[in-house]
């Protein structure tokens, strides 16, 4: 079925783009379709399935509709789902008969951030790629979302992203799931945000201490801002501050429990039971998150994690995928899509990279004016097309060019443009 | 930032034969019930005590995968009457022709002919695929076992543990069982000086951690999903050191050859990156819990994977109404570890070498015993199945498994060696000519050989770790690398 379906669309693509001359003039949307060929489309995503997008744009003046397959595209920008009408933000479930609910259950579906190698919270995992799936899992009358994470961690700059839209976005419509495989970091910090977290036994969650370089820890005023920010993410998951604190930085944690069983939380050694101790960063295992009451329980699958989540029925949305130990609903397939265009776009970047690096040596090397404009003239092709391809990912921007906010990134094009203008001159 | 460096019922579905007047009929009938896959022989006969001289041999080789290997005594169109050995006992049987595959006749025999009863064949590299696999038993639960062997991670690699799987799955086995035998020795190293060796064997072992966990979904949820049943995952140790130690956690059991040792891991706290304390804290943390999950899905107290890897804890046991209760620390009777301080090393290479170190855990048959990691002790892949209550009713399917690892093993070394030609290759790429066209050819030359290189790294991912190649680079910086000619095809001028 999916390959009719990338054959189908595939050929498409290949064949033309498709006239729509009826169609009214300047009624767009205003997404942004990145393809991966650098060049980027102002239109009006259509439709969307297993990471094929139907979209209209202008070309010449001329409406015309395109259909993208996942290689051929990098990212798709759109407005924000509150400025959509309701029809657009929840497209017609007629569109996808086949995924309609048939029986009251309430149906969940798996949904991977990080597969324990693409797994970097910023590159492989944002807030924009979740965004991008929530069409989808309401075309697929998700009602619980579970995140199955497995992430090593990544930027400190995504985590605010994703956990505002998870909170502010998801929760109202879904019941969100934390089911932890490993989550380290910013992983940990975001899931933090989620107030049900079931383990996997062998999960682990925590080690959030910042870093850069060679091991220097964040400090002074930016840590002040992080342990605010999560102390914030506590607040919101539902979790007392303590345990976040003691994942990233060296504070004590015991636990006591009350008289009615509830955990007393403690950052100190003085509690009945030291989860941590002093001079050690926290990560819990299955047991102690458990026993310590931070998560809801263990599950090693589909099955057991139903039971610990109390749910009686539960319809798992998706199809069995070789390879994969769970459903694969077309949100999933999605979200998979996206991280394997990432991992391509991650080696396109870096030749591009390497390509002005390149190119601004020579420039800078060149004996006389015109070899020196014809280095420039490649330079500045290859600073453009980097540009495009790295859009807003800020994953991209530090990973690739080494600018850790977007403030930088925009800084360091401003420098490299006036760079390439002082050679010319 | 951090990015990583990165039950039930045993099924028995034959009887179990304990007259012995009796085995050699059984052996019979039920070797042959379980062959094709289809009727029964039409008959059997079983002519114990007399053995079968073969200089020549026939073999059958039935659609569902076995193979008997003795003597065609008639043929019918319909049927084949066979006599053959089955450990030590020979029978004779009738076939349906439909049931087999092809019959190979007149095929020299080599040696003392069948092996003897529970005996595991291994197999040379050179035997075809249809004399490496062994059918042994009658009929019984159905035994799938591969060795694991070599060096972890380029021998015992992802890759080859999922060609095994993959395999045994369509075996549809009642039972996996691998034999861990990894290569941890200090020839190994290839270095004399104690403290290199020691750096050198032990330092990076606690990150093949990553390995193992990205080996894991094969043996445990993939099971559940791809497989008709999931089969009992059980390890036989008889060496696991090193990253090796971990793989045995995988498993639903564990059993330990007497002289076993598993573990050699240590020293994660020691663990330094340059920085500050706490970012040193935050890397053995997560990879603490990484580990700890490990012995915690595998049902195991996570602080015996602690002490396995952590040189500054002390762990001891006591024996409290009959059970082994773990202590943090040294108040139990009997020490496992005891704590020492960083840089402060108290086992000496001997007591490396010889897998009786205190300062981290290594694990030998009598105190994985103890501690309730090793089910059982046992000399063999017999010991084991009659430790697991079936020795005398299996069917054993083995040695594709040994085929299956030589073959990767093979392909890893000729990939090695292909790297480092062509390698060698690219130095001697010359990039001349008084044309750019010539010098061109050249650079497309480099890029050919560069691209070849990337090819391998990409099939042998993790297996084949670049820096220990003459003349190796990173994928990363392969692709620098084209990247560069490419700029400079353009640009010349």
């Amino acid at each position: 079925m999916n390959l009719f379906r990338d054959s189908w669309a595939r050929l498409l693509v290949l064949c033309a783009v498709v006239l729509v001359s009826l169609a009214s003039a300047g009624a767009f949307a205003a997404d942004r379709i990145h393809l991966a060929d650098g060049r980027v489309l102002e239109g009006e995503v259509l439709r969307e399935l297993d990471g094929h997008i139907w979209f209209r744009h202008n070309v010449g003046g001329i409406h015309v509709e395109s259909i993208f397959a996942p290689q051929d595209y990098t990212r798709v920008e759109r407005e924000t789902v509150e400025e959509r009408p309701v029809e657009r933000a929840r497209p017609s479930r007629e569109a996808a008969p086949e995924q309609r609910r048939v029986s009251g259950a309430p149906r969940a579906a798996v949904i991977s951030l990080g597969d324990g190698q693409n797994d970097m919270v910023g590159l492989y995992i944002t807030a924009s790629s979740i965004r991008d799936i929530v069409p989808l899992l309401r075309e697929e009358e998700v009602d619980i979302v579970v995140f199955r994470i497995n992430s090593g961690g990544g930027l400190l700059l995504e985590i605010r992203r994703l956990t505002d839209f998870i909170h502010e976005q998801l929760k109202p419509e879904f019941r969100v799931v934390s089911w932890v495989e490993s989550a380290i970091s910013a992983a940990a910090m975001t899931s933090h945000v989620i107030e049900e977290i079931y383990f996997m036994p062998q999960g682990n969650y925590g080690a959030a201490t910042g870093w850069y370089g060679r091991g220097q820890a964040v400090s002074g005023r930016g840590l002040s801002e992080v342990l605010y920010m999560m102390e914030q993410i506590s607040e919101k998951g539902g979790y007392p501050i303590q345990i976040m604190r003691s994942m990233q930085i060296d504070e004590p944690l015991s636990v006591s429990f009350d008289d009615r069983g509830e955990a007393v939380w403690r950052q100190d050694e003085s509690g009945d039971h030291v989860v941590n101790p002093r001079g050690r960063i926290l990560t819990l295992n299955a047991l102690d998150a458990e026993r310590f009451g931070f998560s809801r329980g263990t599950a090693s699958n589909l099955e057991q994690l139903a039971q610990a989540m109390g749910l009686q029925e539960v319809e798992w949305v998706g199809e069995q995928v070789r390879g994969v130990p769970y459903p694969v609903s077309r949100a999933e397939a999605a979200m998979r899509s996206f991280r394997d265009r990432t991992a391509r776009s991650e080696v396109r970047l870096a030749g591009l990279a390497n390509q002005y690096g390149q190119a601004l040596n020579a420039a800078q090397g060149a004996g006389d004016r015109q070899a020196r404009a014809r280095m420039v003239g490649i330079a500045r092709r290859a600073l453009r097309e980097l540009t495009q391809a790295v859009g807003d990912s800020t994953g991209h921007m530090l990973f690739t060019l080494n600018q850790p906010t977007e403030e930088d990134y925009r800084e360091w094009i401003r420098q490299q443009e006036e760079f390439l203008r002082d050679l010319m001159r | 930032m951090i990015r990583k460096l990165f039950s039930g019922k045993t099924p028995v579905r034959g009887r179990v034969v304990r007259n012995a007047a009796l085995v050699a009929v059984a052996w019979a009938s039920l070797l042959a019930s379980q062959a094709p896959l289809g009727p029964s022989p039409a008959r059997a006969l079983a002519s114990a005590g007399a053995a079968v001289e073969v200089e020549t041999k026939d073999v059958l080789v039935f659609r569902n995968g076995n193979t008997l290997e003795g003597k065609i005594l008639s043929e019918t169109a319909t049927q084949v009457t066979f006599r053959g050995t089955s450990h030590g006992i020979s029978f004779e049987a009738t076939y349906e022709l439909a049931d087999i595959l092809t019959i190979q006749r007149d095929v020299e025999a080599e040696g003392s002919g069948t092996p003897e009863r529970g005996e595991v064949r291994r197999p040379s590299p050179t035997e075809t695929a249809s004399r490496d696999r062994r059918v042994s038993g009658e009929g019984g639960p159905v035994v799938y076992h591969a060795p694991l062997r070599g060096v972890f991670s380029r021998d015992i690699a992802l890759q080859s543990m999922e060609r095994l799987v993959r395999d045994a799955a369509k075996h549809a086995p009642d039972y996996l069982i691998f034999t861990l035998e990894n290569d941890w020795n200090a020839s190994m190293a290839g270095r004399l000086a104690e403290e290199e060796l020691l750096e050198v064997d032990l330092g990076p072992q606690y990150d093949n951690l990553f390995l193992v966990e990205r080996m894991a979904p094969l043996l445990t949820e993939l099971m559940d999903t791809e497989w008709e049943r999931r089969p009992k995952v059980i390890f036989f140790v008889r060496r696991a050191m090193g990253g090796a130690a971990f793989l045995p956690f995988l498993g639903e059991s564990i059993y330990f050859h007497p002289e076993a040792r598993m573990g050699g891991i240590g020293y994660l706290d020691w663990f330094e990156m340059g920085g500050d304390s706490m970012v040193d804290e935050k890397q053995i943390s997560l990879r603490m819990g990484h580990a700890e999950g490990l012995a915690i899905k595998a049902g195991y107290d996570p602080r015996i994977m602690r002490a396995m890897m952590v040189a500054g804890y002390a762990l001891s046991y006591s024996y409290e109404d009959g059970r082994v209760v773990l202590k943090d620390g040294t108040s139990g009777q009997v020490q496992l570890t005891r704590a020492i301080a960083k840089g402060e090393r108290q086992d000496t290479v001997d007591d490396f070498i010889r897998g009786t170190s205190r300062d981290i855990l290594t694990l030998n048959a009598e105190i994985a015993k103890v501690l309730g990691i090793s089910k059982g002790t046992v000399t063999d892949l017999d010991g084991l199945l009659f430790e697991l209550g079936i020795h005398r009713n299996h069917t054993l399917i083995d040695g594709d498994g040994d085929r299956i690892l030589d073959r990767w093993s093979r392909s890893v070394r000729e990939a090695e060696r292909n790297y480092v030609r062509l390698a060698r290759d690219l130095n001697e790429v010359r990039v001349e000519g008084a044309t750019r066209r010539e010098r061109n050819r050249g650079r497309g030359q480099q890029i050919r050989i560069l691209e070849s290189m990337r090819s391998i790294l990409m099939q042998y991912d993790g297996a084949l770790p670049w820096w220990r190649l003459p003349g190796g680079s990173s994928i990363e910086a392969i692709n620098a690398r084209i990247q560069e000619i490419r700029f400079q095809m353009q640009t010349d001028q």
